[in-house]
């Protein structure tokens, strides 16, 4: 494009120093980003925190209840259940988090372009779309990883595959609605490029809805991978993810309930903090919200 | 006689629909010179708002010149394609809607808004961008130009964001304005002030405006020029003083009696009858017949043809010359 820089121009809204202000003073926002910096940590320092090897086994003390040498208990193969939490922080957010990159990326781009162009972009968009939606998720998954093997990129490709959809319907439907708005009209009557009215004036309006629906997704993400590693497709033991310490945890939760409801609690903070984050973020682009 | 600015040529225009394509416009022509203000009056749905969307080649996807030419400045509007309307589009012709509070983006400063505008087109940035805007806003009359520039949309009035809108559409000095009913969102006092702003700018930088609006209070005003709409035809076109005084038209009558004035002190104001027809179902003859009161014969047995009548007038009606030579006596005697 041979315009200027658009950050370059008057008044853009886009001010770096009022916005971090803005931030450090909504709590929630604080709160979020805290949690989610903290999981960050936990996965990059896990080898230097785990009290443990994550995959060392002691079957005498298979199942043992919290203690000063486990804090957290252990498995059924006597592994420590705190160690193992450390480490899943690496699986799991690597595959939420690059998921989430991926599936925002196609299906905000498809259902944008979907959305305003219409016509056949829009044909061929919708109908992908409805056929990956016919197919079974976890069929779907299990089709991609039987072509490329088990492994953690494997894992993150099936569910990209089977999420996109959903992403790119949810924007296409946005965009729809956008579309109509006078001031998208008032910006095609100023002579405004495509490109800078979809980037510009379409999609900051509608990234609060799909704030919610990525920080919703962050949980089903890491429940999905659980499910497609106990079918042996995804990571492999003794690598741990918190899906599947909650998935093994699960039939020993009346007798030994430490390992489902430590890997629950974790996905629980995690959805929470991701929670927090984005609607702290969808407070903070809002201008009709901000206190000046 | 001066070059034309904006030149249309038989222009109609048609919508798809679930039966098939339905003509909103007839074989419309006129001409706009540079600095004219031309008023277009008409019922809603009569087809004013889509003379202005097929000059901007706004009607959508159902919508489709299906026949004639819109020449401006020696380009034809209705064969250019896309990439050579954005050049168009806010540069030589600008546009200002009707509803100030829903055409400014809710996300972006009026401020940013309105320097997109400078960056597309004059490809202005930074300072100097900074310093138009509070210029334009300076121009159309909003105090203190540089907060203003840095508020959002929300947090300026109905009338400022008109304001605005208007300096948007004036920012490259386009040669045609186009408003499409710029005052009907806005109250009344508010009214005045802009149809003022719009009047000065256009004597300020000799930019011709196309008005559209359904008032005739307002097209009084602002006026050098008036074209009558009805069911998708020019019915009368006229120079606005001459309208005024003595419209050539039966429905051009009609409108103005039904206007309210300090001066008449009648009790109910007249009506006219019946309701515009809808365009899938136009009567024969001439489409206005059924609610004229000076229907004869011929006019239900075929389509007049809109005829000059000499200085500057038009006229789509058999009988135009006799309402020219009534006298104003006369024609309180029709309803």
């Amino acid at each position: 494009m041979t315009n200027p820089p658009l950050a370059a121009l008057a008044f853009a809204p886009s001010d770096p120093g009022r916005f971090r202000r803005r931030f450090v003073r909504d709590p929630k926002a604080c709160a979020g980003a805290a949690i989610v910096l903290l999981l960050v940590a936990i996965a990059i320092l896990a080898p230097a925190l785990a009290p443990h090897p994550y995959d060392d086994t002691d079957l005498l003390g298979a199942w043992a209840p919290p203690s000063w040498a486990h804090w957290v208990g252990t498995d059924k193969l006597g592994r420590d259940i705190l160690s193992r939490l450390l480490f899943g922080a690496r699986t799991s957010l690597v595959v939420s988090v690059s998921v989430l990159g991926i599936t925002l990326t196609v299906g905000i781009t498809l259902g944008m372009l979907a959305g305003y162009l219409g016509g056949w972009v829009d044909s061929a968009v919708s109908r992908l779309v409805d056929i990956m939606f016919a197919f079974p998720d976890v069929v779907f998954a299990i089709l991609v990883t039987a072509v490329l093997g088990p492994s953690m990129l494997t894992v993150i490709a099936a569910l990209s595959m089977v999420w996109w959809p959903g992403i790119a319907r949810l924007t296409r439907a946005l965009v729809l609605v956008q579309r109509n708005e006078m001031f998208v009209e008032a910006a095609i009557v100023c002579g405004t490029p495509v490109g800078r009215i979809l980037m510009r004036h379409i999609l900051p309006n509608i990234v609060p809805p799909l704030i919610v629906r990525a920080s919703i997704g962050i949980g089903f993400i890491i429940m999905a991978e659980a499910t497609l590693s106990l079918l042996g497709l995804g990571v492999q033991e003794p690598q741990p993810s918190w899906g599947s310490m909650i998935r093994d945890g699960l039939e020993a939760l009346r007798t030994d309930p430490y390992l489902a409801l430590s890997g629950s609690a974790m996905l629980a903070v995690t959805i929470i903090g991701f929670n927090l984050l984005g609607d702290g973020l969808r407070d903070l682009l809002d201008p009709k919200l901000q206190v000046r | 006689m001066s070059a034309k600015l904006l030149e249309i040529e038989e222009l109609s225009v048609a919508f798809r629909g679930l039966h098939g394509a339905t003509e909103v416009l007839s074989r419309a022509s006129f001409a706009i010179e540079p600095g004219e203000i031309v008023g277009i009056v008409g019922e809603s749905g009569s087809g004013k708002s889509v003379m202005a969307l097929a000059v901007m080649r706004l009607l959508g996807a159902t919508g489709t010149i299906t026949a004639g030419r819109i020449r401006f400045e020696e380009r034809d509007l209705a064969a250019l394609g896309e990439d050579e309307l954005l050049a168009v589009r806010g540069r030589s012709i600008g546009m200002v809607f009707q509803e100030p509070m829903t055409s400014l983006n809710p996300l972006l400063t009026v401020g940013y808004q309105l320097g997109e505008v400078l960056s597309t087109h004059l490809g202005l940035s930074g300072a100097a961008a900074r310093r138009r805007v509070v210029e334009l806003l300076d121009e159309v009359g909003i105090a203190s130009p540089a907060q203003r520039a840095a508020a959002y949309p929300h947090e300026l009035s109905g009338g400022l964001r008109q304001r605005v809108m208007i300096a948007m559409a004036m920012a490259c000095r386009p040669k045609l304005l186009i408003a499409d009913e710029p005052t009907t969102a806005l109250d009344v006092t508010i009214q005045a002030q802009i149809l003022e702003l719009m009047r000065r700018i256009s004597s300020d930088a000799g930019t011709a405006i196309l008005l559209i609006t359904h008032d005739m209070g307002v097209v009084a005003r602002m006026a050098d020029r008036v074209l009558v709409v009805y069911a998708g035809q020019i019915v009368e076109d006229a120079p606005a003083r001459a309208l005024f005084a003595q419209p050539a038209h039966p429905y051009t009558r009609l409108l103005l009696a039904a206007m309210p004035t300090p001066r008449r002190k009648t009790g109910r104001l007249p009506v006219i009858p019946g309701t515009l027809p809808a365009p899938s179902r136009l009567p024969p003859g001439c489409r206005f017949h059924p609610r004229c009161p000076m229907a004869i014969d011929p006019c239900r047995a075929s389509p007049p043809d809109i005829t000059e009548l000499g200085a500057g007038r038009r006229t789509r009606c058999i009988r135009g010359p006799e309402l020219l030579t009534e006298s104003a006596g006369d024609l309180e005697s029709v309803p």
